[in-house]
């Protein structure tokens, strides 16, 4: 949710093919995001990039291999080392391959965690544009999902202690070297998580102003998905003696799909379950 | 007896104090001298039998004192006083220093003697014997003082400069034009007892190029020399030797004087980066030294020759030693990169014992922090740091060619103490304590931990261990199987117990079934789930911790960092220290009991 691009790695051994992606590529967005290409001319140069930058290691949308570089095979040596040495199973790889006979299609997909295959030949403008366009929705669908599994499980560990759940919960709130563009609060009960009094102020001000506004229901109860002009995003779980009244407030550079609202939702309304029924331990 | 520490940091000397008095049944709360009410706090709510002050800047209230028995323990012989024992003890060549226990009193350091021991001084910088000499001690003399309150019949000695055996006075705190060097007239010696009397803190200032700058690191030059004393003559791993009128000295790191803080937020704002904490000198001064000459030096050095080195080599007997002794245990991307080189290149050596030693005051405290702070882009600079540290750790864990040792004679942290682990035994100083966790600086923790600690401690004990972030010393480390030996304290004791042992695994008869079998346990190991995997599911953690995007990044981190290099205190006590915050929950059913009249 707070994607500034989308990072793209195009790996191929001929120069051409990497200029003339690039270009093609320059002026495509995906929920109004620009990507963000980087570009690697073996496989050694790709893990190398993998290992010193931390968005090319952990947080690419998609990779495009070529098969045949230093060896027959090492695109798809690149590929086992993405999904196994770097066990990363999110980005979407796709093989684009100028001798299909080397790495016959079947084969390849067979064998390798890969998300699609095609040639050179077909690689248009319109063929990567619908590539990238589908492969940075699954991303992030994907994505959410896989994150919210994992943000459940830390809140179903830390059940019971609302210091454990907070300490679990940091990582959405408080301060972020991307605040000034992407802010974010939760507010349990109206306490403002993470912030100082001038952050939980504001916090609380822009709460106000969201609750105004009428949104999306997002079940009986009356829960709503909230979304003002200036992009500030409000999930409201309505509290209840069962529940505590939890309100995700963030602002993103994208208005997400339905599926990642819902995502979203379940996390709040989980953590507002589960904050009722902890003790206060700090 | 329920003991209260109150210090002014959960410093190395706290924590061991923490461990020895918790190993020997007594009940330990813990309270930062944050201000006056946090202490008055921590007096009422845990009624402490005994207060001890291991480390204490701050003054303690009266009404604390007044009321408890509280100790003091003091860097000095008997009669020292003031706030820089150690320093002058340093700069005047003292041949034996020590440690005295004393009851706190009004007048500062002129309570009542409890307990004192005393210790040869050596040549090292201040924080290192304090980390050795002092620590050891300050532990022994502790220890006697808390017997002796037991024993309720001990009469501690009235403080009396009178007495012969009170060597000691009262010194003023040391400024800086105690400590300032003079570069056209102090020999390379008074210059290293300078720098040596300052380091950590507040190090030496010093004008170079026009700017002031703090010195730290001090080593002294055999071969190199200037004409121009306190020139910068080479520079090394980003250290810098200047010459000096007999010599030259390695300078390994600069603070800059006067570098504005800025708060932690507007950080990553700013375009202006000010470093305003100790760096590696090169990194400090940059195009400064843009015609400073590299002066290299061999990755495997086993030369005896005075100068600057973070990694040399020894062999003998078929067994080779390694140390590598980087500042404070920190290891960048860059020390990685060459211990790792060294590393191969020691295992190439004929042996066939390898010992990793460490360094003189750690073994290894993991990624350093510092660097990772000072970079251009901090989340990339841990994603190189961590993966550097882990192909080391990687490297010793698939070394099938020879056994490895992790000889532990300083402290471990973080993913040091898990690196330890990778050797095929992990042997340590008695007095050693170890922080096998991760969590005060936010992070979920690489360095093939996932395998290595549950392999050797079991999964419950390695989620205890890394879940409550407190520290283990060496005998409950034994105990639960995650070290393997207790060596002495001594360092000379220690050194020749290394080498004994060390020698007997080379020499062992059984010695190639056991490296075969050595093998087959990693084959297996393999089998069951790849190094790779653990890494891999290690590294996905992690990338949350340094730039997670679903949910937004991890703050926890770069906060905890960037607190730990400003050395930001904590604005309270941590839960797991102070005990006497937590909830007692059998205190709580006895208040249920219902009142008798």
């Amino acid at each position: 949710m707070f994607f500034k691009y989308w990072p793209v790695l195009l790996v191929d051994d001929e120069p051409d093919v990497l200029t003339i992606s690039r270009l093609a590529m320059k002026n495509f967005e995906v929920y109004g995001l620009p990507l963000k290409i980087y570009t690697a001319n073996s496989k050694e140069d790709a893990i190398y990039l993998m290992n010193d930058d931390v968005e090319v290691g952990c947080s690419l949308a998609v990779a495009f291999l070529d098969v045949v570089m230093e060896t027959e095979r090492a695109g798809l040596e690149l590929c086992d080392y993405i999904r196994n040495n770097l066990g990363n199973k999110l980005t979407q790889i796709y093989i684009r391959t100028g001798q299909p006979g080397v790495a016959p299609e079947r084969e390849v997909i067979d064998k390798y965690d890969i998300n699609g295959y095609f040639t050179k030949v077909e690689a248009t403008e319109d063929k990567l544009y619908s590539l990238i366009k589908s492969s940075i929705r699954q991303y992030l669908s994907y994505g959410m999902a896989l994150s919210t599994i994992e943000l459940s499980n830390n809140l179903i560990e830390a059940a019971g202690s609302q210091r454990k759940l907070l300490y679990t919960l940091s990582p959405i709130g408080g301060l972020s070297p991307e605040q000034a563009e992407t802010p974010r609060w939760l507010i349990i009960d109206d306490q403002v998580l993470f912030a100082d009094e001038i952050d939980a102020d504001r916090g609380l001000q822009l709460l106000d102003r969201l609750r105004a506004i009428e949104g999306m229901p997002l079940n009986p109860e009356g829960d709503r998905y909230i979304l003002d002009d200036q992009g500030y995003q409000l999930i409201d779980v309505v509290g209840s003696p069962s529940q505590a009244q939890v309100s995700f407030l963030f602002k993103s550079r994208f208005t997400p799909p339905d599926l990642i609202v819902n995502l979203m939702h379940g996390f709040v309304k989980q953590l507002a379950v589960i904050w009722r029924q902890s003790r206060k331990d700090t | 007896m329920r003991i209260l520490l109150i210090s002014s940091s959960y410093n190395g000397l706290c924590q061991r104090a923490h461990v020895e008095l918790e190993a020997l049944g007594h009940d330990i709360s813990i309270t930062l001298a944050l201000n006056p009410d946090d202490v008055r706090k921590g007096v009422t709510f845990f009624q402490p039998d005994l207060i001890i002050c291991p480390f204490l800047k701050e003054k303690i209230p009266e009404d604390v004192w007044a009321k408890h028995h509280c100790f003091i323990i003091h860097p000095g012989i008997k009669g020292d006083r003031g706030p820089s024992s150690l320093d002058w003890a340093i700069m005047n060549g003292e041949k034996e220093w020590g440690v005295t226990v004393l009851q706190a009193v009004e007048e500062m350091d002129a309570g009542d003697i409890w307990a004192c021991e005393t210790f040869k001084m050596r040549q090292a910088s201040k924080a290192g014997i304090y980390r050795r000499e002092v620590t050891k001690a300050a532990i022994k003399a502790m220890l006697e003082a808390v017997k002796r309150v037991e024993s309720k019949s001990f009469k501690p000695e009235p403080f009396d400069y009178s007495k012969p055996d009170v060597r000691g006075i009262l010194r003023p705190l040391m400024k800086q034009q105690d400590r300032k060097i003079d570069w056209a007239k102090d020999h390379v010696a008074t210059i290293i007892k300078k720098i040596n009397a300052a380091d950590s803190a507040p190090g030496v200032l010093d004008v170079i190029d026009n700017q002031e700058y703090y010195l730290y690191g001090a080593h002294e030059e055999s071969l190199l020399q200037g004409w121009q004393p306190g020139a910068i003559i080479a520079q090394r791993h980003g250290a810098i030797c200047r010459a000096a009128i007999d010599g030259a000295v390695w300078i390994s790191h600069l603070k800059r004087k006067n570098a504005v803080k800025i708060p932690f937020y507007k950080r990553f704002l700013s375009h202006d980066k000010q470093f305003d904490f100790k760096l590696p000198a090169a990194k400090v001064l940059g195009s400064i030294l843009n015609e400073t000459p590299e002066s290299p030096i061999d990755p495997l050095f086993m030369g005896t020759e005075l100068t600057f080195k973070e990694i040399w080599y020894e062999e003998k007997n078929q067994v080779g030693y390694l140390h590598f002794n980087f500042h404070n245990g920190a290891m960048s991307t860059a020390q990685c990169r060459r211990l790792l080189e060294s590393y191969r290149l020691a295992l190439a050596r004929p042996t066939k014992v390898l010992v990793l030693m460490g360094g003189s005051d750690f073994w290894s405290n993991g990624i350093h922090l510092n660097i990772i702070e000072a970079a251009e882009n901090p989340a990339n600079e841990s994603w190189r740091n961590i993966n550097a540290i882990d192909d080391i750790v990687l490297e010793i864990l698939t070394t099938e060619t020879k056994f490895t040792v992790s000889a532990v004679w300083g402290g471990c942290g973080a993913g040091g103490a898990m690196a330890i682990l990778a050797a095929d035994k992990v042997w340590a100083r008695e007095g050693v304590i170890f922080n096998p966790h991760y969590k005060t600086m936010g992070l979920y923790g690489s360095e093939y931990w996932t395998y290595s600690l549950p392999r050797r401690v079991g999964p419950v004990k390695a989620l205890e261990l890394t879940e409550t972030p407190l520290p283990i010393g060496t005998k409950k480390a034994k105990a639960i199987g995650y070290i393997d030996e207790i060596l002495p304290d001594d360092y000379e004791a220690y050194q020749e117990q290394v080498r004994q042992k060390a020698e007997a695994m080379a020499t062992d008869p059984q010695y190639s079934s056991l490296l075969e079998e050595k093998k087959k346990m990693r084959q297996k190991d393999e089998r069951v789930k790849s190094l790779a995997a653990y890494r891999a599911a290690e590294l996905q953690k992690m990338k949350i911790n340094f730039s997670g995007k679903f949910y937004g990044g991890e703050v926890n981190y770069h906060e905890a960092r960037y607190n730990f290099v400003h050395k930001v205190r904590p604005k309270e006590t941590a839960s797991y220290l102070a005990k006497h915050m937590r909830l007692d929950a059998a205190k709580l059913s006895e208040l249920r009991q219902p009142l008798t009249y």
